[in-house]
């Protein structure tokens, strides 16, 4: 029987791995898959910076389809802008703005048009990493098929003068480490 | 009678085992040979194969251009070469650009900026098309193939070549070879510096952004970019004189002298390079500056200038000017500034150098 690996996203955007047809929604989010499945897109598996994969152990003898879903897998993405202090500081000079505005308002009884509040949201400028809303995709076929692509390359030879020497010094040098 | 003549025994064999010998010898020759190396550059790909005491390299332009069915029987007649795509005609590589300038038109670009053109919808597919085409089939499974991939650039928040790297490798798996990245601006040392233990400062002017790598015994301790290049030229030039940024690329690798302009195109390409060459040293005092602690060069290296943007004609004077008025400012003590022996095809050399390493 394959042994399964659980796939999870590292990355804050959605990512769909094709060869195995899963979608990855936001960083934490998780699949299972057979260790042969896993096998056929080993590159992008491997590649760390987008996805984890580790052993992933059953207790239970259930069946377990090989891209079920785990059930309580999906993370929120942190929520850095609720958080930070500069939000707090924003948020308590609006608040403090609001105050000052309806005591204007009470003391000269006039209206100048109503006040809209507007939550700040992710629109405050910051360095940190924008969260995309198209998913980072990896089809499985890149190089088309069955077409005749007899593209015309430039081609030139240059004669071998040191690069046999070249390729010594370099074993030497490699070997010394 | 006819006369018969036969060779006796031991000339037969004699002949035989020189057959034999000369097999053995282009088996061994071809073995010695495998694997190849591929400079994946913005506006060329070039790939490198030694074949017996020659290296090999094959160009192709990256640009494409899409045409209607209907052009079908005027590039039969003209002898272009054309890939029919999804119901589409695309002309791909040089004839594109020479097409784009007959047109008037922009030629679509597959790679910007040193990595796959994300706002292509094409790129991937015309990317591997090319890949296949400089590189031909591997000569057995598996062949080694080292690319070049770009540093992430300093001038740009979350530049990052993850994504970029990961479809090269998978487009060459495709292809059936065993890929490898390595620095771009690194593959310039291994190509040119052996005879300083390839140790050197390799600076690659290439179109889509300029690359720099300090290596010291055959290992990498710097590695980056900026986002300035050859495209950068173009378009800056062409928007100041208003004519479109191929003809601009067309008029810069025509064999123009940046220190001595003729003409007004001529002077605003000109006054681009400069610029260039100025914001590329200022991003690598920056940047040296801020690692200058972690970094110990016991003794003067060298500057090695390569890329098509420093084929332009003077590039290698003024930029020896404008070190020396930054020297004093400079980290690492230069021995000297020279440029690489073919810049159009240095970085695929090196490339080359590490394939032939085996493992």
């Amino acid at each position: 029987m394959s042994e399964l690996k659980k796939i999870t996203n590292l990355i804050p955007s959605d990512l769909v791995i094709e060869d195995l047809g899963i979608r990855l929604r936001g960083i934490g989010d998780s699949c299972i898959a057979s260790t042969h499945m896993i096998s056929l897109s080993k590159d992008i598996i491997n590649n760390s910076k987008f996805v984890k994969v580790e052993q992933f152990k059953i207790d239970n003898k259930m069946p377990i389809w090989p891209f079920m879903k785990e059930s309580k897998n999906v993370k929120e993405v942190p929520s850095y802008y609720e958080q930070s202090d500069d939000m707090k500081i924003i948020k308590k000079q609006i608040h403090n703005i609001e105050s000052g505005l309806q005591i204007l308002l009470s003391r000269s009884q006039l209206s100048i048009g109503s006040v809209e509040k507007y939550k700040l949201t992710h629109s405050v400028i910051s360095d940190k990493q924008e969260i995309l809303s198209d998913p980072i995709f990896i089809q499985s076929n890149i190089v088309p098929r069955n077409v005749d692509s007899s593209i015309k390359v430039k081609k030139d030879a240059i004669k071998v003068n040191d690069f046999n020497k070249n390729l010594d010094i370099l074993r030497k040098v490699r070997k010394e480490k | 009678m006819p006369i018969q003549v036969r060779r006796n025994r031991s000339t037969q064999i004699d002949m035989q085992s020189s057959i034999v010998d000369n097999m053995t010898n282009n088996i061994v020759d071809e073995m010695l040979d495998i694997g190849v190396g591929l400079d994946c550059g913005t506006m060329n790909f070039v790939a490198a194969r030694k074949s017996g005491q020659k290296i090999e390299t094959r160009r192709i332009r990256d640009a494409f251009i899409d045409l209607n069915q209907e052009h079908k029987r005027m590039l039969k007649l003209s002898n272009t070469s054309f890939v029919e795509l999804e119901g589409r005609l695309l002309i791909i590589g040089d004839e594109a650009l020479d097409c784009a300038n007959l047109f008037n038109r922009e030629p679509r670009r597959p790679m910007s900026g040193g990595i796959i053109n994300s706002s292509e919808i094409d790129a991937q597919k015309i990317v591997s098309l090319m890949m296949k085409n400089v590189l031909g089939d591997p000569k057995k499974d598996n062949e080694k193939c080292y690319y070049s991939v770009p540093a992430p650039a300093l001038d740009i928040i979350g530049s990052d070549i993850t994504y970029h790297q990961a479809i090269l490798k998978k487009i060459l798996k495709e292809l059936g070879y065993d890929p490898e990245p390595t620095n771009e601006a690194q593959a310039i040392i291994f190509s040119e510096c052996a005879k300083e233990n390839f140790s050197g400062i390799g600076i690659s002017y290439g179109s889509g952004m300029t690359n720099i790598c300090l290596s010291y015994n055959a290992m990498s301790a710097l590695e980056f970019s900026v986002c300035k290049g050859g495209d950068w030229i173009d378009d800056g030039a062409g928007r100041a004189v208003n004519v479109t940024r191929s003809k601009m690329c067309t008029l810069k690798e025509s064999g123009i002298n940046i220190n001595s302009p003729n003409g007004r195109n001529q002077e605003a390409l000109s006054l681009f390079v400069s610029s260039l060459i100025d914001y590329s040293l200022n991003g690598i005092i920056n940047h040296f500056d801020t690692v200058k602690h972690e970094i110990l060069v016991p003794k003067p290296i060298p500057i090695i200038i390569s890329g098509g943007t420093s084929k332009a004609g003077g590039f290698i004077d003024k930029f020896k000017e404008r070190f020396e008025c930054l020297r004093s400012n400079f980290p690492i003590e230069i021995s000297e500034i020279r440029s690489a022996n073919d810049p159009m095809t240095s970085v695929a050399t090196g490339l080359l150098l590490l394939s032939q390493m085996g493992d």
